[in-house]
């Protein structure tokens, strides 16, 4: 075996690539982890109670200057840290954008001065590194911020945020002091405290807790520990299922790692058979052979483990730099735990000798006797062994069932995405297994079913080239397979990503109706409302009356929309306002408000109203505008729009804000245009992250696809000859055999472009919460970049055996066993 | 250049394996004619360089030196794609083994010549051919399915249906028993006292050279003795 290098080295790939895909998935669980721990409990630092605002309550009911003198007497307290977070507006020409506006931090390890000096005199602001980027600031700069009105601060200094300073690294940030951030925002309380102290954790919490005030405050007060898991959890929401996906994907790499090195294996004990018989005639016993192909398989699993190992490290320490700028993904740099080793060794190992074992098995059945024979006549078979059909189609059909399980069934029961996301991933594991399994059924019928259009479009080299490729059903099943995956697994990700933002696009749409609002210093004028309608960017456009009102009974806070007549054009859903009139409160699921109750509103006047739930409107609530000016007469008056369906949703933020900045009140255009700008970048940067490893597994299953054509050709010279003889020219020999490969890729590709669109949209219905929808979205210029790219490869894999068939003279080729 | 009534000739052409002290000289400086509507017998012991001068003369293999023509083309002038074109057009082949395409079926390989050649077949042709070698009832089965004799005689149907210039017969009853061997002797006989059909016949067997025009006997490579009766 360790004699046909080229060979070998494909086997080899295969398993490193399989390995490495275990060990990139696991490694990065662990330094996901890591990261996760330190950025958690960074803020925390040595604090052991942690107080959190709730924004709901109103200020003097909050985390005041009172309060803390008040937890400073409670015994075991040491020191209370005041931190507010809280945001403003700062304006660059008629534009405003938002910062987040934070008490000074502490300079540590992970928060360091980049430039200039912490804050000292009053009016002197400290600003992270992506606010100064993003405003071009330097120390000694003016920076304006505006809540109410604007203030004028002097920049002092650069700091680089670390995690211990805020949880949104990528956002632009203003660090003032206390009196600063207290006289700019108006508010006269913080948005948290964290508590030093002796004692344990839950001792202090405890008398924390049971201090009267705490309960008006209405705060969140937990332990250290508390706080650290729950900010963790807060941030593993959607990296652990990646984890999951990952290993999947891990596992099935795995899978097509199996089938190509079995298929080689194969090919090299069927081209040892002289070898091999040599061996026994001199005495080896079977056991003898049998371990030795055996051996070679582990030396080769451990080999290339290794290397998979350093693929897996080396991935991840590349995508660390990379994920800075995502939100869900963060990874400081590398960290590996014991098991993240291991684990893959013994895969990688454990999957060499599996896929050796029938290969090894066939090779102790060659007979001595074979040494003596001519070579054609003792070819070993080399297919993998296929089960019974009836089973296979049986482990499809449970693999499809489980799959719609986990897809539909179980989020429909609200159960957690964990167990829907496993019993997915088990189901569309099994189905793959079975649809391999039933490859030498499967195989052929799809490729007959290409025949006819091949012999059409390339005459008889095609012709004969379909009866080729399905001659040995198993070979061509096997074959196939590899690529099948290759296939399924691009697909499953490209479609996957479509889907899934196509859904995350639906939900946004759901919390934010309205495709932009306008917003301004000022009451919005006439002539604004005007200019924003007759821009070509601008679909349509409503006045709306934004406020909050109480409920009259138990204080509940409701964010309100007041909606003009016309208000029901500039929405996405034109259906959401319908029902709308002066006696009805349109509510969204999160109010948690009954649908058919009636609920009293306090605002100006007591206003009774029939509650109408629509799951579209997410936490906000809408009336009608005489409703809502009977609440709150002063309401400002903002803007909705809806974009024209072909406009470029940034730069129409952009005309949008310039048209109305002109005259009236400086305004701010809120869109999701840069959100959605957004996540399209951090999807497009994951997939072509992981579009990138699966390109190797594809090049590896095209590898395979070279290594059976190498042996058809090796086994039909006689014919090939023959067909020289009888008038196939060499370039009809070479596309015959191109066609071939090019019809075993067309398999894999339609095969695995249907499974592939299944497993994505149905991975995405698993992950996604249950109260959403999940809108199926098919990137068909992708799809068909997929087909091309495969087809592609397919007849690249046939070059270089074509070329060696090609160029045996054909008496040479006809010469039997000479 | 060649004289009339040559169907293929050749002008010492000659075929070496190796070099220095190992060079074989499979076929050495060979000039012979071969007559139009002729039955030739080429016989003589193993290495004598039958098969050789055979492969030489059909295009299957490229000759060291010397020339060689089948008609008025000098083959030996040809790349491999002309040569195949005319191996298409031209020539037709009956070897000892391994005659048929295991994928397709008795049919699809007698026309597989006109089909690469993209010759619309003749079909009375095509009947008489079927009908005299007695293949009517064996067309749509597969190699596999029929016995030696058989698959020999869709071989030599194959040979014919593109009516070539000549027909190169390797051992062609090598494989065959005595009643299928005498079956396929005949019809070969047949075919070029009825239809005026040449045909080259490399064999080492003195009976079925006696079906023939001529006899060229060959002996470390060279021609040995040239019989007509």
């Amino acid at each position: 075996m360790l004699t046909s290098p080229r060979r070998l080295l494909s086997a080899a790939l295969a398993l490193a690539l399989g390995v490495g895909f275990v060990a990139a998935a696991l490694m990065l669980a662990t330094s996901l982890d890591a990261t996760l721990r330190t950025a958690a409990g960074g803020a925390i630092r040595d604090a052991k109670v942690v107080l959190t605002e709730n924004g709901d309550v109103p200020d003097p009911l909050a985390l005041t200057d009172e309060y803390v003198t008040r937890l400073g007497d409670v015994p075991g307290v040491e020191r209370v840290r005041t931190v507010v977070t809280t945001q403003a507006m700062s304006p660059a020409g008629t534009h405003l954008s938002m910062f987040v506006l934070q008490t000074v931090p502490e300079l540590t390890e992970r928060t360091t001065l980049v430039t200039g000096r912490l804050p000292e005199a009053p009016g002197e602001v400290l600003v992270n590194q992506v606010a100064a980027q993003m405003r071009g600031w330097a120390p000694g700069d003016t920076v304006h911020l505006e809540v109410d009105d604007t203030r004028e601060f002097t920049l002092v200094g650069v700091v680089d945020a670390g995690t211990d300073t805020t949880t949104n690294l990528e956002a632009p940030h203003v660090f003032l002091q206390m009196p600063d951030i207290h006289e700019l925002s108006g508010r006269t309380s913080y948005t948290d405290l964290y508590v030093h102290g002796t004692g344990s954790e839950q001792e202090l919490t405890d008398a924390i807790r049971a201090l009267p005030e705490t309960a008006a405050t209405h705060a969140r007060v937990l332990t250290a520990a508390e706080a650290s898991d729950l900010r963790i959890t807060q941030f593993t929401r959607g990296s652990e299922q990646l984890t999951v996906l990952l290993l999947s994907f891990g596992a099935v790499a795995v899978v097509v790692a199996g089938l190509v090195v079995a298929n080689t294996f194969a090919i090299l004990v069927a081209q040892r058979t002289r070898q091999l018989a040599l061996l026994r005639t001199v005495g080896a016993t079977r056991g003898q052979v049998f371990r030795t192909v055996l051996v070679e398989a582990g030396l080769l699993g451990l080999a290339s483990s290794l290397v998979g190992l350093a693929l897996g490290a080396g991935a991840v320490a590349a995508i660390a730099p990379l994920s800075r700028g995502s939100g869900v993904l963060q990874i400081e740099g590398l960290a590996i735990a014991p098991r993240d080793v291991l684990v893959p060794l013994a895969v990688g190992i454990l999957l060499a000798l599996g896929a050796a074992i029938v290969p090894a098995r066939q090779a102790t059945r060659i007979a001595p006797l074979a040494a003596l024979r001519p070579q054609a006549a003792t070819a070993v078979d080399p297919r993998v062994r296929q089960g019974h059909p009836l089973l296979a189609a049986a482990i499809t059909v449970v693999g499809f069932v489980l799959l719609a399980v986990g897809a539909v069934v179980l989020p429909a029961q609200g159960v957690s995405p964990g167990l829907s996301v496993l019993v997915g991933i088990a189901g569309g594991l099994l189905s793959v297994v079975g649809v391999l399994a039933l490859g030498r059924r499967l195989v052929p019928a799809v490729a007959r079913l290409f025949a006819p259009g091949m012999g059409h479009l390339g005459g008889a080299p095609a012709e004969l080239a379909a009866e080729n490729a399905v001659r040995n059903p198993g070979r061509a099943a096997a074959t196939t397979g590899a690529l099948l995956v290759g296939v399924i697994l691009v697909t499953m990700m490209t479609v996957g990503a479509a889907t899934g933002q196509a859904s995350i696009q639906r939900e946004l749409d759901g919390q934010f109706p309205m495709d932009a609002q306008v917003i301004s210093s000022g009451p919005i004028t006439d002539a604004q409302v005007e200019r924003a309608r007759s821009l070509p960017e601008v679909a349509a456009a409503t006045v709306l009356r934004e406020g909050g009102v109480e409920t009259a009974d138990d204080e509940r806070w409701l964010h309100l929309l007041g909606f003009d007549g016309d208000a029901a054009a500039t929405f996405r859903d034109p259906d959401l306002l319908v029902g709308l009139a002066d006696d009805t409160l349109l509510a969204g699921p999160e109010t948690e408000l009954a649908d058919g109750s009636t609920v009293t509103l306090a605002g100006e006047h007591e206003v009774a109203l029939r509650v109408v739930v629509r799951p579209g409107l997410g936490r906000t609530s809408g009336v009608t505008a005489s409703t809502m000016l009977a609440l709150q007469p002063d309401a400002p008056r903002s803007l909705g729009l809806r974009l024209a369906d072909d406009a470029d949703p940034v730069g129409a933020v952009e005309t949008i804000s310039a048209a109305l900045g002109g005259d009236g009140p400086t305004v701010q255009v809120m869109s999701l245009a840069d959100q959605r700008a957004q996540m399209q970048e951090i999807i497009n940067t994951v997939l072509l992250v992981v579009l990138g490893l699966l390109a190797v597994a594809v090049v590896i299953a095209v590898v395979g696809i070279g290594n059976t054509l190498g042996l058809s050709v090796h086994e039909r010279r006689q014919e090939s000859g023959l067909l020289r003889a009888m008038g196939l020219t060499r370039d009809q020999l070479r596309a015959s055999l191109g066609w071939e490969a090019v019809l075993l890729a067309a398999v894999a590709v339609v095969l695995g472009l249907v499974l592939g669109a299944v497993y994505g949209v149905a991975g995405v219905a698993t992950l996604i919460a249950s109260d959403a929808t999940v809108v199926p979205a098919l990137p068909w210029a992708r799809l068909a970049l997929i087909a091309a790219v495969a087809l592609l490869a397919g007849w690249l894999a046939s070059v270089l055996p074509s070329v060696r068939a090609s160029r045996v003279p054909p008496a040479a080729a006809l010469a039997l066993g000479e | 250049m060649s004289r009339p009534g040559a169907a293929v000739r050749t002008e010492a052409l000659t075929k070496t394996y190796g070099s220095g002290e190992t060079l074989v000289r499979a076929l050495d400086a060979v000039s012979v004619d071969i007559h139009r509507g002729e039955f030739t017998a080429v016989m003589g012991p193993s290495g004598s360089g039958k098969s050789t001068l055979m492969h030489l003369t059909a295009g299957l293999d490229a000759a060291t030196s010397g020339r060689s023509w089948i008609g008025d083309v000098e083959i030996t002038a040809l790349d491999d794609k002309a040569l195949t074109l005319l191996r298409r057009e031209r020539v037709g082949f009956i070897f000892q083994a391994f005659n048929l395409l295991p994928t397709m079926d008795a049919q699809a390989n007698i026309l597989l010549p006109l089909k690469l050649a993209r010759r619309r077949p003749d079909t009375d042709w095509f009947d008489h051919v079927v009908a005299v070698l007695g293949l009517g009832d064996r067309l749509t089965h597969r190699p596999s399915e029929l016995s030696g004799g058989q698959q020999q005689r869709v071989a030599a149907a194959r040979a014919l249906v593109s009516k070539p210039d000549v027909v190169f017969a390797d051992e062609p009853t090598g494989a065959l028993d005595s009643a299928a061997s005498e079956q396929m002797l005949t019809f070969l006989r047949a075919s070029v006292t009825d239809l005026g059909q040449t045909i080259v016949m490399v064999t080492h067997d003195a009976n079925a050279a006696s079906y023939a025009d001529r006899v060229l006997r060959l002996a470390d490579g060279r021609v040995d003795a040239d019989e007509r009766r």
